[in-house]
């Protein structure tokens, strides 16, 4: 049965590494749903918060479309006082800016509520792949743990998506090496306690589950990048 | 432990009881003997014998001592932005480049950067500019405890990694626990936009900061001082050797394409 009421202090005690979230997400009598549940929940609020601190943060800025005009005048001083072609300067600025603006929400309209989407999908995305590949590779180490365990442990490595309130306050925001490697922390300590693994082994389950996602990662923005050079987004 | 017991160790407490302020900061005296080095009395005030410290109260404390230490540049951002009437980090920019094209007169470059910014920092807000200034100093000091919270996690990681391949055997809260004192003599670093001793008390902090976490790692994971020494230095060392391997690759992709 769901007890979305307990989250809060899973949370917190997942944050704080102790085995009693683990145990009870793995305890639970359907820990692949409460694991869905908690992924979803956590993964909405981080998003709602960033959605509200891109709005909020593109409120403290000048309109953008002055800001453009003035980066481009920067840009051409800047492209006669150093030799460059302005054509050029302009083209870069005008690349970066059309990512920045989409992806900080400050274009406005529908971008501010892209991180609505985007992080509960990433986060469940991610709770996915590091629950499967968790579950096989540690089969491979000898765990006998079932994939319905392991999902439920592991649902709780969204936890420090949690520091993305701070982001409601325009500028404030934790630092995306903090969640990866408090997540591989969580990681770490869910796979030891639904697998019963000896530490080393844990250890190199979450390792080897964090090499292949920044493989599949790299891979992903390598396609990305090659399908925009090609002209695919534009 | 049970919840009858009248003395609750910080990370054994019931569910119901992880919201009370007091597992969230060890006290000041505990502070006050981590600083001074006394790391027995910081971590085991009740001297149980065992590291009684929790990691739940590293985090308070780190954030607590991050917006201690974030006060003075809060209100120095709070001056520029508030009279420039615009977004803390625009009248910042503004501001740093100016003094940068002032100092460096000969660089076309930075003066068009300096003109940029100070064009940008003069274009009102969307939002009034007394709350956009306000607003967004409020979200640079939060940053302050944030990046030592992302210090902490992360280099510790690298650190008790490494001491467990050492030998260590001691749990990763207990280390984390320790490891957070760190954060006391770096409320020194608040000292930073002070002239003359701002410099100072950032490098006084810094060394004092490394001697509580030599102590703080040697105390908890029980290595000789050569093995505790290698696990704090070699994570910054890997990470240069790394940065160096990448922009050499860079430099030569570049000069290839």
């Amino acid at each position: 049965m769901l007890q979305p009421r307990s989250y809060p202090a899973f949370i917190a005690k997942a944050l704080v590494l102790e085995n009693e979230p683990f145990e009870a997400m793995v305890d639970d009598d359907n820990p692949w749903i409460e694991g869905f549940a908690l992924v979803a929940a956590v993964g909405l609020l981080a998003g709602v918060a960033a959605a509200v601190g891109s709005f909020l943060t593109a409120l403290t800025l000048p309109a953008p479309e002055s800001l453009y005009v003035t980066l481009l005048q920067g840009g051409r001083q800047f492209a006669s006082a150093s030799a460059l072609p302005p054509a050029e300067v302009e083209r870069i600025i005008a690349e970066i800016w059309a990512v920045v603006a989409l992806v900080t929400g400050y274009a406005g309209g529908w971008s501010h509520l892209l991180p609505i989407l985007s992080i509960p999908s990433f986060a469940i995305l991610w709770w996915l792949f590091f629950g499967v590949l968790a579950f096989g590779v540690g089969r491979a180490l000898g765990s006998h743990a079932s994939i319905n365990a392991t999902f439920g442990a592991a649902a709780l490595i969204v936890a420090p998506l949690i520091l993305f309130v701070f982001n409601i306050v325009p500028f404030a925001g934790p630092n995306p090496a903090l969640i990866g490697v408090w997540s591989l922390l969580i990681g770490y300590r869910a796979i030891q306690v639904s697998q019963e693994l000896e530490w080393h082994k844990a250890a190199a389950v979450t390792l080897i589950v964090y090499v292949v996602g920044l493989f599949v990662v790299a891979a992903l923005v390598a396609a990305f990048g090659i399908g925009y050079a090609a002209g695919g987004a534009r | 432990m049970s919840s009858q017991t009248h003395v609750v160790l910080p990370d054994q407490i019931d569910r119901e009881d992880w919201l009370r302020l007091e597992h969230w900061l060890p006290d000041l005296q505990q502070m006050w003997d981590a600083a001074f080095l006394r790391l027995s009395d910081a971590f085991d005030p009740y001297e149980r014998g065992e590291i009684t410290v929790s990691m739940r109260q590293g985090i308070g404390m780190i954030f607590v001592l991050g917006l201690a230490a974030g006060l003075l540049p809060l209100v120095g951002n709070l001056w520029v932005s508030l009279r420039a009437g615009t977004a803390a980090p625009l009248a910042a920019a503004a501001l740093s480049l100016a003094e940068l094209a002032n100092a460096y007169a000969g660089a076309p470059a930075l003066n068009v950067a300096s003109n940029t910014a100070s064009l940008l920092a003069g274009i009102e807000p969307r939002m009034p500019g007394f709350w956009a200034a306000l607003l967004s100093s409020l979200g640079l000091w939060l940053n302050t405890p944030l990046s030592w919270l992302s210090s902490w996690i992360l280099y510790g990681a690298f650190v008790v990694a490494l001491a467990r391949l050492f030998g260590a055997t001691n749990r990763l809260q207990t280390f984390f626990a320790a490891t957070s004192f760190t954060a006391v003599p770096m409320v020194l670093t608040g000292l930073a936009p002070l002239p003359l001793l701002g410099p100072l008390a950032v490098v006084v902090a810094w060394i004092w900061a490394a001697i509580v976490y030599y102590q703080a790692v040697r105390y908890v994971t029980r290595l000789d001082p050569v093995r505790t020494l290698l696990c704090m230095a070699l994570p910054p060392m890997v990470a240069v050797a790394a940065a160096m391997v990448l922009a050499l690759f860079v430099a030569l992709v570049a000069r290839i394409g």
